[in-house]
């Protein structure tokens, strides 16, 4: 398979390179908002009067198209902005810089001249999602905390982890499978307050895209999705000042030219005070207790030249939580990241980026002998990724690129402030060095078919210095063997072609199919159903072999009322190698050796998701909704038969509308029903020590109940000139009081010992919620 | 754990003005073949007691009959061996052998044609030096601190039975001696206020505190079922032949106090 894979791309890249190039000539450019300076992804580049020729700005606002000498009108389009025209007499290679301005009168239709492309039907990748910022902002939220992966969760194939949870699972993956990155860089926990938040400040956040499928191929390190969140650049127009102050945080965010259209910077810091506002009311069990997180993305970026641009991003977020005397934990990631853009030629773009990306978190075990230990643990990133596109022709782009890491993760050690009550407990860092490189095709064959391929090679080496174990297949230790620092323990090599085609079958419609493999080889163990700060990451060893995801999908995609609506069904089937689940009884925080508490086996995934997307106009929104099993077969569980994973649900409906009353008011609501999903419930019970022990015959044989939740906002306009803005914004959150099951358990009946009963509890029962946000 | 997690994290939703509710509900669960379970002690100067029964639907009333006519068998690491007598309490019980630390004890049980096997070892005694009461100032309560020896240069595992005012508290306490060998231990025990009818540790309450020492194998099965709501899977048995429970040859010191204004 592999084989022929390789045969056709070679194939397929030599007959590219027989096209002839002569009298043809180059325009690019980069595309810009033109009141903030921000570069624009996605705008769409159209020749009048040529239906069939196209470009759409990446997602560092750069564009190239080539074509014949001659004069054209260039048609810019971006949702939201001014349709704008360029006349070009196209003789030489050309430069053409553009900022688009506003359309301030979006809400009326009458006024829009041309209906922007839409990429749904013409976009050869699929299985994508990307979400508007400015959607975000509008959709109701918890707390007043506009959350950006929340509204990942109501697109059709993502499910959150749970109640106000912002873990989430993509096509039946697990929740670590998804590879997030802020600017380039790998966030590896995103979750505040225990998953209630993300740690995405959506004010700092300028684009967000979602790739479910099979992913473009400078994605790579995780199976199941790849959540791309750019953060904005600054403006380099004029300064600008804006926050909110809400329940439970507030937010401020400062952005300007540091040297105007050349250089500009932005601030965004984000805190909580929950903890604050308690202990002012006087509570008492605040004033000896901690609990806030804090948020601070920050970026800037400089225009070296024509064709070099640098950009220095960093996010910094912490969770800090305590009870005096009792226990401390705080968690948090540090991401930063260096990028150059370079404009090398008019048809060569080159990204080059280095990173680093921390996560950390400390436990004091305030409770051991006054406050004897710590227990502390890090996980640290370093990589150099480049990238490079070249825009060949009109038909014909390339990608190709590398991109190389290292990873150092020392699991939760025992750290002792006093060796009288506790004796410290080093454990062993894990060193590995990962490595992609990649190449892709996107090649539009006629009109009607255009064509994606493409071939990513991964490396991953463990690593010494460290001591790795032989086990016997009941996961025993046999043997152990030392490595010294730098020394290769275990090399896995991986080839992951990836395959994406699509065929209009005329302007509004298109079939699409997708075939891609991925591999993974960070995992996150955790046996709870709920990701937590202490979740341990751990890498592929000598016994731990990588992930493997193969994944095919088929869609059909339909634009109707001139592109207003947007429809597409697709449907996938994921198979998946070298699954992790638990032993009986597995221990996975403080253990030494974590491979003895590890099984393995297969998986498979597979759904269908529907999305009716209503585009533009007073009201926008959509209605989505997946059908969709997970299951895992690993040997050791379940008598080695096939079972639900927890992730598994079968039905979720998600129904978001957002409506322009008029000037001053904007409302929104979103729905969502899903039917439960897999859990582990007893099925017997036994009698221990006096005591109702839970007899359990399977795991994951039950359901949850279904679980269904409206949430209303809205948002007054209170002032909006050009010197100063402010609204106020309101939620409401469960809006019809629904109990839903946060946790089911089961006990004996406390006033009747002789009987048992199943119990649950429920959060978030109308949770209504006010901030005020300005800009100025 | 399980318990502290839970109210930390109520406590969170509560800091926030927020609601949050528990309430009875109806889930429907599957019948289950009924299993043989197995519950089996034996302790310094007493006699060895096992309880053979079965499991039973969820929702069947929590009364456990005895099975009679197993074939209970005793045999320690000196090679004495005895068969249990079933006394009219229901349970079989040792009438010579007694429990002596640092012998290790098997137990074989045959009942309706299988037989279930478990091995133990007792090990010695380690006395409770004190039981103070720790103050946790955040939530302005007293956790019972349970204060004893690690013996130097062995591994050892510990569980602890609490009471208040004599009454039984369910929750389910285990500790082990990593990286606390030979030192002295300070246990804050997690009083869970739903084993005590919702009351918190008061002055003038009772605290009567068994502290046993175990071997692994009784460590793993009350370590496991402590996690229980969390893993969702049965707790590590210690008996081999696929009945459900444990065989604990255990030593044990006990300490009562009275709390005291804090």
């Amino acid at each position: 398979m592999q084989n022929q894979v390789f045969s056709l791309f070679f194939f397929l890249s030599l007959t590219i390179g027989m096209f002839a190039q002569s009298g043809r000539k180059t325009i690019k450019g980069t595309i810009k908002d033109s009141s903030s300076g921000e570069t624009l992804i996605g705008v769409n580049i159209r020749v009048e009067g040529q239906p069939n020729v196209e470009s759409t700005t990446n997602e560092h606002g750069f564009y190239s198209l080539t074509l014949p000498e001659g004069i054209y009108t260039l048609e810019y389009y971006y949702i939201g902005f001014q349709l704008k025209q360029v006349k070009v007499d196209l003789t030489e290679e050309k430069t053409i810089n553009i900022g688009l301005e506003y359309d301030l009168n979006e809400l009326n239709e009458v006024n829009i001249i041309a209906t922007p492309r839409s990429t749904n039907v013409t976009d050869v990748q699929m299985g994508v999602g990307r979400l508007d910022i400015k959607e975000i902002s509008k959709l109701p939220s918890l707390m007043g905390e506009r959350d950006v992966i929340k509204a990942i969760q109501l697109m059709p194939g993502v499910k959150s982890n749970g109640e106000g949870n912002t873990g989430f699972h993509v096509r039946g993956g697990d929740s670590d499978q998804n590879l997030i990155l802020l600017d380039n860089a790998i966030v590896y926990n995103v979750a505040h307050l225990f998953g209630f938040f993300s740690t995405f400040n959506s004010d700092a956040i300028k684009d967000v895209t979602l790739y479910k499928g099979a992913m473009p191929v400078q994605y790579g390190e995780r199976i199941s999705s790849a959540l791309d969140i750019m953060m904005k650049e600054g403006n380099n127009q004029g300064f600008q000042i804006s926050g909110g102050i809400g329940l439970i945080s507030s937010k401020l965010n400062i952005e300007g030219p540091i040297q105007k259209e050349k250089s500009s910077f932005l601030v965004s810091g984000r805190r909580t005070y929950a903890d604050a506002i308690a202990r002012l009311a006087g509570s008492k069990e605040a004033k000896n207790s901690t609990l806030y997180f804090y948020d601070l993305n920050a970026k800037m970026n400089y225009i070296l030249s024509d064709k070099d641009r640098l950009f220095l991003s960093g996010y910094f977020g912490k969770d800090k939580f305590g009870f005096d005397k009792m226990m401390g934990l705080d968690w948090g990631n540090i991401v930063g990241s260096l990028r150059w853009n370079r404009i090398i030629n008019s048809k060569l773009f080159s990204n080059t980026s280095l990173v680093y990306n921390q996560y950390n978190y400390n436990i004091d075990l305030e409770m051991i002998g006054d406050n004897a230990a710590v227990i502390q643990s890090k996980l640290q990133d370093y990589s150099l990724k480049q990238d490079f596109r070249y825009y060949y022709s009109p038909q014909s782009t390339f990608q190709f690129g590398f991109t190389t890491t290292y990873h150092d993760v020392l699991p939760g050690e025992i750290k002792s402030r006093n060796e009288n009550y506790i004796s410290s407990h080093p454990m062993e860092n894990r060193y590995s060095w990962e490595n992609g490189a990649y190449l892709s095709h996107d090649f539009k064959l006629t009109d009607k078919l255009n064509i994606l391929y493409g071939l990513r090679l991964s490396t991953f080496s463990a690593l010494g210095k460290g001591t790795f174990y032989e086990l016997d297949n009941q996961q025993k230790v046999i043997d152990s063997i030392e490595y010294s620092s730098g020394e290769f323990v275990k090399t896995y090599l991986n080839l992951e072609p990836r395959l994406s085609v699509a065929y209009k079958l005329n302007n509004t419609s298109s079939f699409k199919a997708a075939y891609g493999r991925t591999t993974q080889n960070m995992h996150l163990l955790s046996n709870s159903s709920r990701t937590r700060p202490m979740d341990r990451w751990t890498s592929s060893s000598n016994y731990i072999k990588p992930q493997i995801a193969d994944q095919i999908s088929l869609g059909y995609f339909k634009n109707l009322a001139g592109n207003e609506y947007e429809f597409s069904v697709e449907t996938y089937y994921k198979k998946l190698q070298n699954q992790i689940d638990y032993k009986d009884g597995a221990q996975l925080s403080r253990q030494d050796i974590i491979e003895t508490e590890l099984l393995f086996g297969q998986g498979r995934t597979y759904g269908l998701e529907l999305l009716l997307k209503k585009k533009r106009g007073r009201f926008t929104g959509w209605l989505g909704y997946t059908l969709s099993r997970s299951e895992k077969q690993i040997d050791g569980i379940n008598n080695n038969e096939w079972y639900a994973t927890r992730q598994d649900r079968t039905h979720d409906i998600s129904l978001v509308g957002m409506y322009e009353l008029n000037k001053k008011w904007s409302l929104s609501a979103s729905w969502v029903y899903y039917t439960g999903n897999a859990v582990s419930y007893p099925s017997g019970k036994y009698n221990m020590d006096g005591m109702e022990v839970l007899y359990y015959t399977e795991r994951n044989g039950y359901r949850a109940p279904d679980y269904h939740r409206l949430d209303l906002g809205a948002t007054c306009v209170l002032k909006d000139t050009k010197k100063f803005y402010s609204e106020l914004s309101f939620s409401l959150y469960n809006a019809y009081g629904r109990e839903n099951a946060y946790m089911i358990d089961f006990r004996e009946n406390e006033s009747d010992p002789t009987q048992s009963e199943a119990y649950q509890i429920a959060l978030f029962r109308f949770v209504p919620s006010v901030s005020w946000n300005f800009k100025f | 754990m399980k318990t502290i997690n839970i109210k930390l994290l109520v406590y969170m939703i509560l800091s926030m003005g927020l609601y949050s509710c528990e309430k009875v509900i109806d889930v429907e669960l599957n019948n289950s073949e009924p299993r043989i379970t197995i519950e089996g002690s034996i302790t310094p100067d007493l006699e060895c007691r096992v309880k053979v029964s079965k499991s039973k639907n969820y929702y069947e009333e929590n009364n456990y009959a005895f099975i009679s006519g197993a074939i209970v068998v005793l045999t320690d690491s000196e090679g004495n061996t005895e068969t249990l007598y079933q006394d009219t309490d229901g349970l079989y019980k040792t009438s010579v052998m007694k429990g002596v630390e640092g012998r290790s004890y098997n137990l074989s049980v045959e009942v309706e044609d299988k037989t279930y096997t478990a091995t133990s070892t007792l090990p010695q005694l380690v006395p409770i030096i004190d039981i103070k009461m720790y103050h946790i100032p955040a939530f302005d309560r007293v956790l019972p601190c349970l204060v004893y020896l690690d013996p130097a240069g062995e591994v050892n595992y510990y569980r602890q039975k609490l009471y208040v005012n004599d009454k039984r508290m369910k929750s389910i306490y285990v500790t082990r001696d990593e990286d606390r060998d030979g030192k002295p231990i300070e246990q804050v025990m997690n009083f869970n206020t739903d084993d005590n009818n919702e009351n918190d540790l008061e002055v003038g309450d009772k605290v009567f505190i068994e502290l046993q020492t175990i071997d692994k194998g009784v460590y793993d099965f009350f370590e496991t079922w402590s996690r229980i709501t969390e893993l969702q899977t049965n707790p590590i048995s210690n008996i081999k032949g696929g009945a459900l429970g444990y065989f604990s040859a255990y030593s044990f010191d006990t300490k009562e106090i009275i709390i005291e204004e804090w």
